[in-house]
């Protein structure tokens, strides 16, 4: 089966960051940046049904740059696939895979704006959509974390 | 082991969400991984061991 591999990293004018490549058959090189910004983006022209995603994607998140990813997915799969919460963090987590390359706590990332006023307004609209309570920036963040928890 | 860093202004802790978010975790070479597993974030290991577990490079 053809599946698509692709390395999220930090972009440099749209392009991957020197260094890095897609592998796999049929593979694509992507960045975060044509991930998370453009509605058609190659890796989701699949017309598959968005249960076999994982199968056909994988994407690679090189560093906590792309880690928007993860909040990005989750909003396609719940706003505009039209996914319950459990079935979109499940396929989201099947999807995405992560390396590390910091362990010092005090050096690890920690996403502030520009990015974040776009992070949380995914996460305004995703959680007031998928759980009815009022938009609250961090209800998203507070979610996954319970559902980390409890599994 | 929260995502949201509190105190001040509240900041997202990237590393956190790129764990909770995907299926498996790897640090750049076995020892990198086993200091992230048994330091950085230990208590996210200890939480969903198995996406943090051991596996062969390359």
């Amino acid at each position: 089966m053809r599946k698509d591999v692709a390395f999220a990293c930090p972009a440099v004018r749209g392009k991957p960051a020197p260094g890095l490549q897609a592998v796999g058959n049929g593979s694509r090189k992507l960045s975060v940046r044509t991930f998370t910004r453009r509605p058609g983006s190659p890796l989701l022209r699949h017309n598959v049904d968005w249960n076999h995603f994982p199968e056909k994607v994988a994407i690679q998140l090189n560093d906590t740059y792309p880690s928007m990813a993860v909040a990005e997915l989750m909003r396609i799969l719940l706003d505009d696939a039209h996914l319950g919460w459990d079935q979109a963090f499940e396929l989201t987590k099947r999807t995405l895979a992560y390396t590390n390359h910091t362990l010092l706590p005090e050096a690890l990332e920690k996403g502030q704006s520009p990015g974040l006023k776009t992070f949380s307004r995914a996460i305004s609209k995703s959680s007031t959509k998928s759980t009815g309570v009022s938009s609250t920036k961090f209800v998203f963040v507070s979610r996954v974390t319970t559902d980390a928890c409890s599994a | 082991m929260s995502l949201v860093e509190e105190g001040g202004e509240r900041k997202i802790r990237m590393a956190n969400l790129a764990i909770l978010g995907s299926h498996s975790t790897n640090g750049a070479a076995a020892i990198h991984s086993k200091l992230l597993r048994t330091i950085t974030v230990k208590d996210l290991a200890e939480m969903s061991p198995s996406a943090l577990a051991p596996r062969p490079m390359g």
